[in-house]
Protein backbone atom coordinates (compact mmCIF):
# COMPACT_ATOMS: atom_id res chain seq x y z
CA UNK A 1 0.00 0.00 0.00
CA UNK A 2 1.08 3.20 -1.33
CA UNK A 3 2.22 6.15 1.78
CA UNK A 4 0.05 8.16 2.28
CA UNK A 5 2.46 10.96 3.89
CA UNK A 6 1.05 14.50 2.99
CA UNK A 7 2.84 16.35 -0.06
CA UNK A 8 5.76 18.78 1.35
CA UNK A 9 4.76 21.90 2.72
CA UNK A 10 5.24 24.41 -0.19
CA UNK A 11 8.49 26.61 0.42
CA UNK A 12 7.33 30.68 0.92
CA UNK A 13 10.55 32.72 -0.53
CA UNK A 14 12.53 34.23 1.50
CA UNK A 15 12.13 37.79 -0.11
CA UNK A 16 8.34 37.34 0.76
CA UNK A 17 8.97 36.74 4.29
CA UNK A 18 11.79 39.64 5.10
CA UNK A 19 9.99 42.57 3.15
CA UNK A 20 6.92 42.81 5.39
CA UNK A 21 9.28 42.70 8.17
CA UNK A 22 11.01 45.83 6.93
CA UNK A 23 7.45 47.52 6.41
CA UNK A 24 6.71 46.99 9.75
CA UNK A 25 10.81 48.32 11.16
CA UNK A 26 10.88 51.03 8.72
CA UNK A 27 7.42 52.11 9.44
CA UNK A 28 8.42 52.35 13.32
CA UNK A 29 11.29 54.20 12.35
CA UNK A 30 9.00 56.52 10.21
CA UNK A 31 6.95 57.48 13.39
CA UNK A 32 10.44 59.31 14.56
CA UNK A 33 9.95 63.10 14.05
CA UNK A 34 13.18 63.11 12.28
CA UNK A 35 14.20 63.53 8.73
CA UNK A 36 15.31 60.07 8.93
CA UNK A 37 11.59 58.91 9.52
CA UNK A 38 10.07 60.52 6.54
CA UNK A 39 12.74 58.53 4.37
CA UNK A 40 11.65 55.60 6.75
CA UNK A 41 7.85 56.03 6.27
CA UNK A 42 8.34 56.21 2.30
CA UNK A 43 10.46 52.90 2.36
CA UNK A 44 8.01 51.24 3.89
CA UNK A 45 5.33 51.85 2.03
CA UNK A 46 7.87 50.29 -0.93
CA UNK A 47 8.25 47.54 0.94
CA UNK A 48 4.64 47.32 1.29
CA UNK A 49 3.84 47.48 -2.22
CA UNK A 50 7.09 45.46 -3.45
CA UNK A 51 5.70 42.30 -0.95
CA UNK A 52 2.35 42.24 -3.09
CA UNK A 53 3.93 42.73 -6.86
CA UNK A 54 6.87 40.16 -6.08
CA UNK A 55 4.53 37.33 -4.78
CA UNK A 56 2.28 37.85 -8.39
CA UNK A 57 5.87 37.86 -10.04
CA UNK A 58 6.82 34.49 -8.14
CA UNK A 59 3.82 33.09 -8.60
CA UNK A 60 3.89 33.87 -12.33
CA UNK A 61 6.99 32.26 -13.29
CA UNK A 62 5.28 28.93 -12.90
CA UNK A 63 2.66 29.64 -15.29
CA UNK A 64 3.40 28.41 -19.13
CA UNK A 65 2.45 29.43 -22.55
CA UNK A 66 0.02 28.60 -23.60
CA UNK A 67 -1.65 26.68 -20.84
CA UNK A 68 -1.57 29.95 -18.82
CA UNK A 69 -1.90 32.19 -21.04
CA UNK A 70 -4.88 34.25 -20.15
CA UNK A 71 -3.52 34.69 -16.63
CA UNK A 72 -0.19 35.74 -18.02
CA UNK A 73 -2.24 38.23 -20.31
CA UNK A 74 -4.07 39.33 -17.32
CA UNK A 75 -1.03 39.54 -15.52
CA UNK A 76 0.36 42.03 -17.51
CA UNK A 77 -2.75 44.11 -18.53
CA UNK A 78 -2.81 44.56 -14.21
CA UNK A 79 0.30 46.21 -14.37
CA UNK A 80 -0.51 48.65 -17.38
CA UNK A 81 -3.46 49.55 -15.29
CA UNK A 82 -1.43 50.12 -12.22
CA UNK A 83 0.92 51.84 -14.78
CA UNK A 84 -1.43 54.10 -16.09
CA UNK A 85 -3.36 54.59 -12.43
CA UNK A 86 0.28 56.29 -11.39
CA UNK A 87 0.44 58.65 -14.13
CA UNK A 88 -2.69 59.74 -13.24
CA UNK A 89 -1.62 60.26 -9.95
CA UNK A 90 1.68 62.24 -11.05
CA UNK A 91 -0.53 64.57 -12.92
CA UNK A 92 -2.71 65.70 -10.73
CA UNK B 1 -1.68 61.58 19.34
CA UNK B 2 -3.15 61.33 15.95
CA UNK B 3 -0.62 58.71 14.89
CA UNK B 4 -1.34 56.23 17.76
CA UNK B 5 -4.54 56.67 16.82
CA UNK B 6 -3.80 56.04 13.11
CA UNK B 7 -2.10 53.29 13.92
CA UNK B 8 -4.71 51.79 16.36
CA UNK B 9 -7.82 51.95 14.00
CA UNK B 10 -5.22 50.39 11.57
CA UNK B 11 -4.26 47.22 13.51
CA UNK B 12 -8.23 46.78 14.27
CA UNK B 13 -9.26 47.14 10.67
CA UNK B 14 -6.37 44.97 9.68
CA UNK B 15 -6.95 41.96 11.84
CA UNK B 16 -10.58 41.98 11.88
CA UNK B 17 -10.62 42.60 7.94
CA UNK B 18 -8.52 39.82 6.96
CA UNK B 19 -9.98 37.03 9.01
CA UNK B 20 -13.61 37.97 7.41
CA UNK B 21 -12.01 38.37 3.73
CA UNK B 22 -12.49 41.92 3.38
CA UNK B 23 -9.42 43.64 3.50
CA UNK B 24 -9.49 45.78 6.42
CA UNK B 25 -10.23 49.15 4.72
CA UNK B 26 -14.39 48.87 5.10
CA UNK B 27 -13.45 49.19 8.75
CA UNK B 28 -10.37 51.61 9.06
CA UNK B 29 -11.97 54.28 6.86
CA UNK B 30 -15.10 55.10 8.21
CA UNK B 31 -13.55 54.46 11.66
CA UNK B 32 -10.81 57.32 10.11
CA UNK B 33 -13.73 59.65 9.11
CA UNK B 34 -14.90 59.88 12.46
CA UNK B 35 -11.97 61.31 13.85
CA UNK B 36 -12.49 63.96 11.91
CA UNK B 37 -10.06 62.81 8.73
CA UNK B 38 -11.63 63.91 5.16
CA UNK B 39 -12.14 61.50 2.69
CA UNK B 40 -8.90 61.31 0.59
CA UNK B 41 -7.09 61.22 3.34
CA UNK B 42 -9.43 58.01 4.70
CA UNK B 43 -9.17 56.59 1.35
CA UNK B 44 -5.31 56.60 1.43
CA UNK B 45 -4.91 55.06 4.72
CA UNK B 46 -7.47 52.73 4.20
CA UNK B 47 -5.93 51.51 0.99
CA UNK B 48 -2.43 51.73 2.77
CA UNK B 49 -4.34 49.03 5.50
CA UNK B 50 -5.44 46.86 2.90
CA UNK B 51 -1.53 46.46 1.26
CA UNK B 52 0.08 46.29 4.73
CA UNK B 53 -2.48 43.37 5.75
CA UNK B 54 -2.17 41.43 2.59
CA UNK B 55 1.83 41.51 2.61
CA UNK B 56 1.52 40.25 6.12
CA UNK B 57 -0.61 37.87 5.12
CA UNK B 58 1.43 36.86 2.44
CA UNK B 59 3.74 34.36 3.61
CA UNK B 60 1.15 32.26 5.97
CA UNK B 61 -1.00 32.20 2.59
CA UNK B 62 1.15 31.50 -0.17
CA UNK B 63 1.58 28.11 2.65
CA UNK B 64 -1.78 26.96 3.36
CA UNK B 65 -2.47 27.47 -0.33
CA UNK B 66 -5.49 28.60 -0.21
CA UNK B 67 -5.38 31.34 -2.27
CA UNK B 68 -5.77 31.42 -6.06
CA UNK B 69 -3.83 33.90 -7.90
CA UNK B 70 -5.03 32.93 -11.38
CA UNK B 71 -8.56 33.65 -10.19
CA UNK B 72 -7.26 36.80 -8.61
CA UNK B 73 -5.22 38.98 -11.33
CA UNK B 74 -8.45 37.51 -13.56
CA UNK B 75 -11.09 39.07 -11.43
CA UNK B 76 -8.91 41.73 -10.51
CA UNK B 77 -8.05 42.99 -14.32
CA UNK B 78 -11.38 45.03 -14.21
CA UNK B 79 -11.38 45.66 -10.77
CA UNK B 80 -8.45 47.85 -11.19
CA UNK B 81 -9.91 50.04 -14.22
CA UNK B 82 -12.60 50.66 -11.98
CA UNK B 83 -10.27 51.46 -9.10
CA UNK B 84 -8.52 53.90 -11.13
CA UNK B 85 -11.40 55.74 -12.75
CA UNK B 86 -12.91 56.02 -9.05
CA UNK B 87 -9.68 57.09 -7.31
CA UNK B 88 -9.84 60.03 -9.98
CA UNK B 89 -12.75 60.99 -8.91
CA UNK B 90 -12.88 60.81 -5.02
CA UNK B 91 -11.56 64.49 -4.70
CA UNK B 92 -14.22 65.86 -6.38
CA UNK B 93 -17.43 63.41 -5.02
CA UNK B 94 -19.50 65.35 -2.04
CA UNK B 95 -18.42 63.45 1.34
CA UNK B 96 -22.05 62.90 1.82
CA UNK B 97 -22.08 60.63 -1.59
CA UNK B 98 -18.81 58.81 -0.54
CA UNK B 99 -20.47 57.78 2.95
CA UNK B 100 -23.77 56.88 0.86
CA UNK B 101 -22.53 54.96 -1.63
CA UNK B 102 -19.65 53.12 1.10
CA UNK B 103 -23.04 52.09 3.02
CA UNK B 104 -25.01 50.91 0.27
CA UNK B 105 -22.67 48.68 -0.99
CA UNK B 106 -21.52 47.32 2.20
CA UNK B 107 -25.43 46.65 2.82
CA UNK B 108 -25.79 44.77 -0.74
CA UNK B 109 -22.79 42.68 -0.09
CA UNK B 110 -24.87 41.77 3.76
CA UNK B 111 -27.80 40.85 1.59
CA UNK B 112 -26.20 38.78 -1.04
CA UNK B 113 -24.34 37.01 1.88
CA UNK B 114 -27.34 35.90 4.02
CA UNK B 115 -29.37 34.85 0.94
CA UNK B 116 -26.69 33.27 -1.19
CA UNK B 117 -27.15 29.78 -2.28
CA UNK B 118 -24.09 27.80 -0.59
CA UNK B 119 -21.21 26.99 -3.27
CA UNK B 120 -21.69 23.21 -4.43
CA UNK B 121 -19.23 20.38 -2.41
CA UNK B 122 -18.01 23.47 -0.34
CA UNK B 123 -17.36 20.79 2.13
CA UNK B 124 -16.91 17.26 0.69
CA UNK B 125 -13.94 15.60 0.29
CA UNK B 126 -12.87 13.89 -2.98
CA UNK B 127 -9.26 14.16 -3.46
CA UNK B 128 -6.22 13.62 -1.87
CA UNK B 129 -4.34 16.10 0.46
CA UNK B 130 -1.61 15.98 -2.51
CA UNK B 131 -4.49 17.67 -5.16
CA UNK B 132 -4.30 21.24 -2.66
CA UNK B 133 -3.40 23.75 -4.91
CA UNK B 134 -4.75 25.39 -7.91
CA UNK B 135 -5.01 23.52 -11.82
CA UNK B 136 -2.76 24.78 -14.20
CA UNK B 137 -4.29 27.05 -17.41
CA UNK B 138 -7.93 26.40 -15.39
CA UNK B 139 -9.73 28.94 -13.03
CA UNK B 140 -9.76 25.67 -10.60
CA UNK B 141 -8.31 23.88 -7.64
CA UNK B 142 -8.66 22.32 -4.04
CA UNK B 143 -8.27 23.35 -1.36
CA UNK B 144 -7.22 21.14 2.71
CA UNK B 145 -9.82 20.17 5.05
CA UNK B 146 -8.67 17.63 7.22
CA UNK B 147 -7.22 14.78 5.69
CA UNK B 148 -8.07 15.63 2.00
CA UNK B 149 -8.69 18.36 -0.06
CA UNK B 150 -12.39 19.69 -1.35
CA UNK B 151 -12.27 20.63 -5.26
CA UNK B 152 -13.80 23.68 -6.88
CA UNK B 153 -14.28 25.23 -10.35
CA UNK B 154 -14.80 29.11 -11.13
CA UNK B 155 -17.75 29.15 -12.89
CA UNK B 156 -19.62 32.57 -14.80
CA UNK B 157 -16.25 33.86 -15.16
CA UNK B 158 -17.38 36.43 -17.71
CA UNK B 159 -19.84 37.48 -15.35
CA UNK B 160 -17.61 38.04 -12.89
CA UNK B 161 -14.91 39.74 -14.96
CA UNK B 162 -18.04 42.40 -15.29
CA UNK B 163 -18.82 43.11 -12.15
CA UNK B 164 -15.50 43.04 -10.79
CA UNK B 165 -15.20 46.35 -12.96
CA UNK B 166 -18.33 47.81 -11.05
CA UNK B 167 -16.54 46.96 -7.82
CA UNK B 168 -13.49 48.62 -8.44
CA UNK B 169 -15.40 51.58 -9.10
CA UNK B 170 -17.04 51.59 -5.85
CA UNK B 171 -13.47 50.55 -4.33
CA UNK B 172 -11.79 53.26 -5.99
CA UNK B 173 -14.30 55.76 -4.85
CA UNK B 174 -14.71 54.43 -1.47
CA UNK B 175 -11.10 54.02 -1.24
CA UNK B 176 -11.77 50.51 0.19
CA UNK B 177 -10.25 47.12 -1.24
CA UNK B 178 -13.58 46.53 -2.14
CA UNK B 179 -13.33 43.25 -0.54
CA UNK B 180 -16.59 42.95 1.07
CA UNK B 181 -17.98 42.96 -2.28
CA UNK B 182 -15.85 40.35 -3.61
CA UNK B 183 -15.40 37.94 -1.40
CA UNK B 184 -19.34 37.69 -1.97
CA UNK B 185 -18.77 37.95 -5.38
CA UNK B 186 -16.77 34.82 -5.84
CA UNK B 187 -18.90 32.98 -3.46
CA UNK B 188 -22.30 33.97 -4.98
CA UNK B 189 -21.43 34.33 -8.75
CA UNK B 190 -17.95 32.11 -9.14
CA UNK B 191 -19.10 29.38 -6.76
CA UNK B 192 -15.94 29.67 -4.92
CA UNK B 193 -15.52 28.07 -1.26
CA UNK B 194 -15.63 30.64 1.07
CA UNK B 195 -12.36 30.09 2.59
CA UNK B 196 -10.90 30.22 -1.27
CA UNK B 197 -12.94 33.16 -1.95
CA UNK B 198 -11.47 34.91 1.33
CA UNK B 199 -7.91 34.08 0.93
CA UNK B 200 -8.05 35.02 -2.59
CA UNK B 201 -9.87 38.51 -1.94
CA UNK B 202 -7.10 39.38 0.79
CA UNK B 203 -4.80 38.95 -2.47
CA UNK B 204 -6.43 40.74 -4.77
CA UNK B 205 -7.50 44.05 -2.24
CA UNK B 206 -3.35 44.05 -2.33
CA UNK B 207 -3.55 44.61 -5.58
CA UNK B 208 -6.86 46.50 -5.59
CA UNK B 209 -5.15 49.18 -2.79
CA UNK B 210 -1.71 49.30 -5.20
CA UNK B 211 -3.87 50.82 -8.35
CA UNK B 212 -5.84 53.11 -5.78
CA UNK B 213 -2.27 53.92 -4.09
CA UNK B 214 -0.79 55.19 -7.20
CA UNK B 215 -3.41 57.56 -7.91
CA UNK B 216 -4.20 58.51 -4.56
CA UNK B 217 -0.48 58.86 -3.15
CA UNK B 218 1.11 61.76 -4.83
CA UNK B 219 -1.83 64.04 -4.20
CA UNK B 220 -0.53 64.08 -0.55
CA UNK B 221 -3.26 63.67 1.29
CA UNK B 222 -1.92 62.23 4.35
CA UNK B 223 1.34 63.44 6.18
CA UNK B 224 4.33 60.53 5.95
CA UNK B 225 4.14 59.53 9.97
CA UNK B 226 0.67 58.67 9.20
CA UNK B 227 1.40 56.52 6.11
CA UNK B 228 4.14 54.96 9.03
CA UNK B 229 1.33 54.72 11.67
CA UNK B 230 -0.93 52.54 8.94
CA UNK B 231 2.29 50.16 8.14
CA UNK B 232 2.73 49.60 11.34
CA UNK B 233 -0.51 49.02 12.68
CA UNK B 234 -1.56 47.17 9.59
CA UNK B 235 1.31 44.74 10.01
CA UNK B 236 0.17 43.47 13.22
CA UNK B 237 -3.32 43.38 12.54
CA UNK B 238 -2.95 41.14 9.26
CA UNK B 239 -0.52 38.57 11.08
CA UNK B 240 -3.02 38.28 13.42
CA UNK B 241 -6.09 38.21 10.83
CA UNK B 242 -4.76 35.36 8.66
CA UNK B 243 -4.21 33.51 11.53
CA UNK B 244 -7.53 33.64 12.73
CA UNK B 245 -8.63 32.73 8.91
CA UNK B 246 -7.09 29.48 9.02
CA UNK B 247 -9.23 29.01 12.35
CA UNK B 248 -12.63 30.26 11.62
CA UNK B 249 -14.86 27.44 10.03
CA UNK B 250 -16.62 28.27 6.51
CA UNK B 251 -19.79 29.00 8.38
CA UNK B 252 -18.24 30.82 11.00
CA UNK B 253 -16.17 32.95 7.95
CA UNK B 254 -19.14 33.96 6.91
CA UNK B 255 -21.38 35.01 9.91
CA UNK B 256 -18.19 36.98 11.11
CA UNK B 257 -18.56 38.71 7.63
CA UNK B 258 -21.86 39.64 8.07
CA UNK B 259 -22.01 41.21 11.21
CA UNK B 260 -19.01 43.45 10.80
CA UNK B 261 -20.44 44.35 7.59
CA UNK B 262 -23.73 45.60 9.00
CA UNK B 263 -21.71 47.20 12.29
CA UNK B 264 -20.07 49.31 9.45
CA UNK B 265 -23.09 50.26 7.36
CA UNK B 266 -24.83 51.42 10.65
CA UNK B 267 -21.86 53.71 11.84
CA UNK B 268 -22.19 55.33 8.11
CA UNK B 269 -25.28 56.04 8.10
CA UNK B 270 -25.28 57.77 11.58
CA UNK B 271 -26.33 61.37 11.54
CA UNK B 272 -22.63 63.33 12.38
Amino acid sequence: MAELSGPEPPRVPRVLRVLPVVALVAGVVGLLDHPIGAAAALTATMAVIGTIVLRLVLEARSWRWPTDAPFLLATVGLVLVITVGALLGLRT
Amino acid sequence: MEQLIVAAIALFGAAAGVAGGVGGAVLVVPLFLLTGADAPAAATVGLLTVATATAAAAPRQLAQRLANHRLAVTVELGASVGVVVGASLLAVLPEVWFRGILAAAILAAVVAGLVGRPAQGADAITLPVAAVGETPGTLAGAYALGAGAVPYRAERVPLGMALSLGVGLVSGVTGTSGGYLKTPLMREVLAVPIKVAAATTTFASGLTAIAGLAVLLPAGAVELPVVAAAVVGASLGGIAGAALQARLPPRGARQVLAVLLVTIAGVLLWPS
